[in-house]
Parts: C-alpha cells; structure tokens; sequence
C-alpha cells in the first residue's frame, strides 16, 4: 500500500513515517501541510492519504479542509484524519455530507500498528473509520436514555462497532456472529431506537450512510 | 424658533449666566427689603410728590382723585424700578418708571398757567407710548417681531404729531386753557381745521389702541409655553388699557371744554392704567413662586440621589426633555457621561457655548469652585435664567453627591477595564500555553508511541514487545493527562468554532444527560473564554454539588447583551452563591451579572447576563 503523509509536527511526522516503512507500508509523500500535500500528489495519487487535523496556519480544521479537497480532487483515494483530541464537532464536519473513504483517528490509536494498518486498509477499501473513543464516549453520554436502555447487550456492541463504520461482515468478524445475525441485530437496533434520516430509512446493508444516522442519532441528544 | 437680533447687554449676560453653588449669604435685613426694594419706593415717593406738586390746584378740591392718582403713579414708579434691576426686563422697567414721571408732569395742566397746559398732552402721549413699548419689551427686553417695531414707529408719530396739531391750530380757550400766563404760541389759529385735527386725533388714537391689541395678539403664537404664560396676562391688560385710555379721550376730543373735565378724564385713565404695573408685578410674582417651588420638587425628585435621577429632574422642573448633563471626573480630569463613560466636550474658555441651533451650555462649578457638570439646555430657557439658576442651585448639594457617585463609577469603570485588560491578556497566554502543550509536549510523546509502535513491531523477542506495549499504555495515561490539562487551558474548539461545539464537548464529558440550546453567534475572545469557563463550573457545580440529572444550557443574545442560563433539576446545596462565587466574579469583571435562583424541589436557575458590544 502506498500512503502520503501531511503533519506539521516534524518529530511525529517521523516517528509515524518510520513505523510505516517498518511495517512494509510505503511513505510515497510526507510533507508538512495540506496545501504541500495536495500540490505533491496532484501527479501521482497513493492509495490512502494520512492528514493531521491541526496545522498552520490556524491549528484546528486544517485536517477536515485538506480532507475534503483531496477526495473532490482525487476520487477513490482513501483519507484517514488524525487527531490529537477526541472532538465529536470536527469528526461530524468530516462526515457530514461524504461518508465514502474517511477515517477519523485519534492519534493515540495510531501508535498501535494493528490498529493502524486496520483503519488504512478500511479506508482504502472506501469504508467509513471512526474511532471508537469517539464513539464510546458518545454512547456513554446517552447510557441513561430510555432507548439504550432497551437494547440488549450484544445490539451495544453492534451499535458501537456500526458507529465505527464497520460493515456488517466486518462486525460478524469481530463479534463471531454469522452474517445473518449481525443483520437481525442492526435491524432491531433500527427499531428500537426508531432512527431514521431525511433520506429515507437507511438500509441496514449500507454501512457508510447507516453510520451516519447512527452518529446524528447518538448526537442529536446532546443539542436537542 | 425666534429670529436672531443684534446683541444688547441683558441678552448676553444672561447667556454668560455662571452658576456658582455656594452658601446662602447672610443678610441683616429680611430678603424681600434689599437695596433694589428701597431704591423703588424711594422712586415711587419721589414721583408721587411730583404728581402731588404738578396737580396741586386740582388736588385741592379732589382728595379722593388726589389719592387714586399718586397711588397709581407711585406704584407704576416702583414697579419700573424693580423691573429695571432685572438684566433683560432692563429697559421696560427703564420705559415704566419714565412713563410714571410723565404721569406725574400731565397734571400740570391743572395749574393753567406758564408751560403746564402746553406740556400737558406731550407728557399724556408720551406716557402711553413708554407704558405700550415697555410691555412690548417684556420680558425679552427687544422688540422681537417687525409688527412690534412698525408699531412703535407709528405710535410716536400719531403720539407727538397730536399734540402739536393742537396747538399749532388752536386757541388756548377752545383746548380747555383759560388762564392768563398760560403760553401757547397758536401760529395758526382755525377753529374748524382745530376741529378737524381734534376728530383725526381721536379716530387715530383708537386705532392705535386697536392695532396695539392686534401687535399683542399677534405675539402670542409665537412664544414658547413658559413664556406666553408670562405675558398673557400683562398683554390682556395692556390692551383693555389701550382701548379704555382711547374711549375716555373720545369725549374730551372737543372745542371749549371745561378743564376740571378733562383733568376728570385724566383722573379716570390713571386708575385704570395701574393694572398693567400690578398684572406685571403678579407676572413677576408667578416666576418667583416658581423658582421657590423649583427648590422644593428638585428636593422631591432627586431622593435617593443618583446621576440619572438629578439629569431627570432637571429635565422635569426646567419642562426640557432634550435636557443632558455632564458630570467632572477629577480623578480622570474629564467629563462623564451618566454611565460613566467619559466624554470630550468642546467648551469656551468661559464656560458656555452656543451648540447647534438655539442649545446652551452651562458649566456648574461647587461651592470650592472646581468644576462640576455641564448642563446643555434647549433655546426655550434662555429668559428663564433664574429659573435655570434655581433648579441648579436647589439640586446643588444632590449634584455634588451625584458627582461623587460619578467619580466612582469612573474610577470602577478603570477597575473594570483593567480586569477586562486582565483577562484578555490572560486568554493570549492561554492560548498560547495550550499551543505549546499540542505543539511541544504532546507531538513528542506521541512521537514516543510511534517510536515504541515501530519496536513492537520490529522485534522478535516477545518480552520485548511485552515491554513495549506495556511503555505505550503508561504513554498512553501520560497523555490523557497532559491533554485534559491543556483542555482546562484552553479548548481548541473553542477558538475554532465558538461556545455552541466547545460545550457540545463538555457536555459529552460530563456523563449527565446536557440539553444545549447555544447562538451560533462568535463573540469577542474574552467574552466567549469568560463564559465559556463560567459554564465549565456552572456544569461541574451542576453535576458534583447539586447532582443534576437532567442539565440544560441556554446562550442568546438580545438587545446586545449576552443570556447565559444554566439550569438543573437538582436543588441547589445551602449557599449557591457561594459555591459559584469565582464565576461570579468573572462574569463581574466584564461587566456582567449572576443571579441563581431556586430552591428544595424547583431545581436551580444560574443565570449569567454580560453585554457584548
């Protein structure tokens, strides 16, 4: 897999470029801003692009912007977002109108190469990635609510690996469940928690727009 | 608006009017017997004893007449006198005491002899034209309007013309004058030209009467509330006078009369003109009561004194909506406004100033004679000087309260902008200090992480990967803690985004369910810093003291002021205030106001209110 890399920090940039040639990924680009990146990839496109969410000049959305221009201009190209803090506002501007090939990650997270390589290989495959703090927190935030109170223990884990972006074969995996099940499972969790989205039901078979609707769901509770 | 006119003394000392505030001086003798009061019935006593020597022939035989007629000359005598000490009513109080001494040379006729009779009818026309232009004076001390001037011009024609007529066509008998000394050059002598001039005098004096009336009337639309109110009752008595003083000429207007008729006539004219001193005096009376009363009301509704409150009475007693006031700040060598905000106010060296159109400004100074407010008044109170005076003296001691109220408000509203200066520095070091620890600390520990990732990865040995996955999680800890100290600094989101995605992450955080209702709207840093940790410890507060469960946050704006209103279901521990008396203070320091409420069962309200530009 060939990657390219923007980070402003030269000591992390580094760090992480040598793990990815450790681990026999290929660092076709690494660069220190969104505009250097775009302007050195514009000929020769990778497969994945890794963005740091704060750089110059303003350090905060820096990522989000770069992300959306690199998937306006080259489309197919997977674009993994990487964030120092766990920001549910930045990770919801990433994914509110493209859920196609994106990934959100806490840095954190990219220090463990399993994790890593996982989360690059969704988003090349064109899968949604968002990282599980995220999503945690969010279900915790909601743990005393009516509706997921109602769901079993097992519907939980679907919901929060769905919340990821998994699809449903990448949950059957994870969970040991037959991919029949899985479906059982996000069609009841739909039920119960009576979600819906402006364009119509989301199907239980498209992860990347169900992800959506799961997040918006999640959220919506804290503004409304 | 009244029209400019040429300068003269009473207009402008008035408009260099200085209000000085000090102690009531002390007088020996009751303050209604000063030297003004002894200087007129000095006058009046004089004129009466003129009167008394022009009529002595007459008086001999007429007590009653006698008594009527010096009374009226004196009173007019007094009535100019203490007219003529005010500033602008100068010159009709100048006109009515000349007219009360030509009063008194009119009855000079009754000696029939030498000068008496042929001075007589001048001294007659003369007195009516100096009592008529005298009311047309007052109170402004100018003839204001074209009717009034071409007035006065034709009446000193018709009112001297007359008389020469008389003698220039006439005998001696046939003008009631029989006496032997009596000199009367008569250079033409013609009994029917005489009785012709005697018909056109009479038709002309009733129409100066008539038309005096009509210059009066005219008047009144023109003049301000306060002021026709003054001068309609001297107007109605001018005219009735005018009209009277014409009628009782008619009869007299003959050939060959008696001269105890017309010294009858004259008798008669001079009880009547009385009125017009008496209605002037009532006049000045009303003003004075008013000035009284001004002390009075001023007293009323300025207590309890405040800035606002003397700026208002003011307005009220002065009827001057438009009216402003300015308050000297010593400390700050400045004037202030009545919020304390300090203002530049371009004064002439004496003080005053004319502003657009008609408005004045009067600088107050305190009884050590330092500044103290400037008060600009709309153009309707320029002949009510003393009025003015009074309203300022009587709110004295309250403007001096006031002003120390004033300086403290400056001086707070320094404090104020010091802290304000205070906490924008401290949100530049905030943020900057959060930056380092994104930039600096936390890049090289995750710089770490990949480092220790590339280990594991690479080697062969387990314990070593062991190691290093054991080295990552403890990294791992590091950093949580580092970044939730960098959050406590300052949140990224919060400069990125505003209040509304900063909270929406605190909210997430704090594991009780938060409704957020938060203006998209961007204020200034220390604004969105301020309250943005004004809500951090509201929320906190919220969740560990009071055990909320259920937490609403509400940011508006309205009417540029900032609404910040927390609310919980759990009822607030003994001493709220307490508990948020650091956000308090915060919130105080840009101006703003706390207020909680609630109690056992209702839940709490903390609401925080801070304008925002």
């Amino acid at each position: 897999m060939r990657v390219a890399v923007a980070e402003d920090s030269g000591i992390f940039r580094q760090a992480l470029v040598t793990l990815l040639t450790t681990v026999g990924i290929e660092v076709v680009v690494s660069a220190g801003s969104g505009e250097e990146l775009l302007a050195l990839i514009a000929e020769d496109p990778p497969d994945v692009a890794i963005v740091d969410l704060h750089m110059p000049p303003t350090f905060t959305n820096e990522g989000v912007v770069a992300a959306r221009r690199l998937l306006a201009r080259h489309p197919g190209l997977g674009v993994l977002v990487l964030s120092a803090f766990n920001e549910t506002p930045q990770a919801m501007e990433l994914f509110r109108d493209q859920p196609r090939g994106v990934g959100y990650l806490l840095k954190d997270h990219v220090t463990d190469v399993d994790n890593l390589r996982s989360a690059l290989e969704r988003v090349r495959s064109g899968e949604v990635v968002i990282d599980p703090d995220v999503v945690t927190r969010l279900v915790e935030a909601r743990h005393r609510e009516q509706e997921l109170a109602r769901l079993s223990g097992r519907e939980r884990e679907v919901l929060e690996l769905m919340a990821e972006g998994h699809s449903n074969a990448g949950i059957g995996k994870r969970l040991h469940l037959s991919a029949r099940t899985v479906e059982d499972h996000v069609r009841a969790i739909f039920t119960k928690l009576k979600i819906t989205s402006p364009g119509g039901p989301p199907g239980p078979q498209d992860s990347n727009k169900r992800v959506l609707a799961v997040l918006t769901w999640l959220r919506a509770a804290e503004t409304r | 608006m009244c029209p400019r006119w040429p300068d003269v003394a009473g207009w402008t000392s008035i408009e260099r009017m200085v209000v000085v505030i000090s102690a009531p001086r002390r007088r020996r003798s009751p303050p209604w017997f000063g030297a003004e009061t002894r200087r007129a019935l000095a006058a009046g006593l004089a004129v009466a004893g003129l009167a008394l020597l022009a009529g002595w022939p007459y008086w001999r035989g007429h007590p009653a007449a006698a008594a009527i007629t010096l009374a009226s000359c004196a009173a007019i005598a007094v009535v100019g006198v203490l007219l003529a000490t005010g500033g602008r009513t100068r010159r009709t109080g100048l006109l009515f005491a000349a007219a009360s001494v030509c009063w008194a040379a009119n009855w000079a006729a009754s000696w029939d002899a030498t000068l008496g009779p042929i001075m007589s009818p001048y001294a007659q026309a003369t007195f009516y034209l100096a009592l008529a232009v005298g009311v047309l004076l007052y109170p402004g001390g100018r003839l204001e309007y074209l009717a009034d001037r071409i007035w006065t011009v034709l009446a000193c024609v018709v009112l001297w013309g007359c008389p020469t007529a008389l003698w220039v066509t006439s005998e001696p008998e046939w003008a009631a004058f029989r006496g032997d000394s009596v000199w009367w050059p008569a250079p033409f002598p013609d009994l029917e030209v005489f009785r012709t001039v005697l018909k056109v005098s009479g038709g002309l004096y009733v129409f100066l009467a008539v038309s005096l009336a009509v210059v009066l009337l005219l008047r009144l639309p023109r003049m301000g509330r306060m002021r026709r109110l003054l001068i309609l009752p001297v107007t109605l008595a001018i005219g009735f006078v005018g009209i009277s003083a014409a009628l009782t000429q008619k009869p007299v207007m003959t050939t060959s009369i008696p001269l105890d008729d017309l010294l009858h006539v004259y008798v008669v004219q001079g009880a009547v003109v009385v009125i017009v001193p008496l209605t002037l005096l009532a006049s000045g009376l009303r003003v004075r009561i008013a000035e009284l009363t001004v002390a009075g009301r001023m007293l009323r509704l300025t207590a309890p004194v405040s800035v606002e409150r003397v700026r208002d009475a003011l307005r009220d007693v002065l009827h001057d909506p438009t009216l402003e006031l300015w308050f000297w700040a010593p400390m700050e060598e400045t004037y202030v406004d009545t919020a304390g905000l300090p203002v530049t106010l371009d004064l002439a060296d004496d003080g005053t100033g004319e502003r657009d159109g008609d408005r004045r400004r009067h600088r107050v100074r305190s009884a050590a004679g330092g500044p103290l407010a400037v008060v600009e008044l709309g153009g309707a109170l320029r002949d009510h000087g003393s009025l003015v005076e009074a309203a300022l003296v009587a709110g004295g001691r309250a403007l001096e309260t006031a002003r120390l109220q004033a300086s403290v408000q400056a001086g707070l509203e320094q404090v104020r902008a010091a802290y304000r200066r205070l906490v924008r520095a401290e949100t530049v070091e905030r943020e900057r200090l959060a930056r380092d620890l994104h930039d600096g600390a936390q890049q090289r520990l995750l710089a770490l992480g990949a480092m220790l990732g590339t280990l594991e990865a690479v080697t062969g040995d387990p314990a070593v990967r062991e190691h290093a996955r054991n080295c990552r999680g403890e990294l791992m800890e590091a950093l949580a803690e580092l970044r939730a100290l960098a959050r406590e600094v300052q949140p990224a989101l919060l400069v990125q985004d505003g209040l509304g995605p900063a909270l929406e992450v605190v909210a997430e955080r704090l594991g009780t369910r938060v409704a957020l209702d938060v203006t998209p709207r961007r204020f200034s840093r220390e604004i969105e810093s301020t309250l943005y940790s004004a809500l951090c410890e509201a929320l906190s507060y919220a969740v560990d003291r009071a055990r909320a469960t259920q937490v609403s946050v509400r940011v508006g704006e309205k009417d540029g002021r900032l609404v910040a209103e927390v609310g919980l279901d759990g009822a607030a521990p003994a001493a709220p205030a307490a508990d948020l008396a650091g956000l308090t203070g915060r919130i105080r320091a840009l101006r703003g106001e706390v207020e909680v409420d609630g109690g056992p069962g209702t839940g709490t309200t903390v609401r925080m209110d801070l304008p925002c530009e």
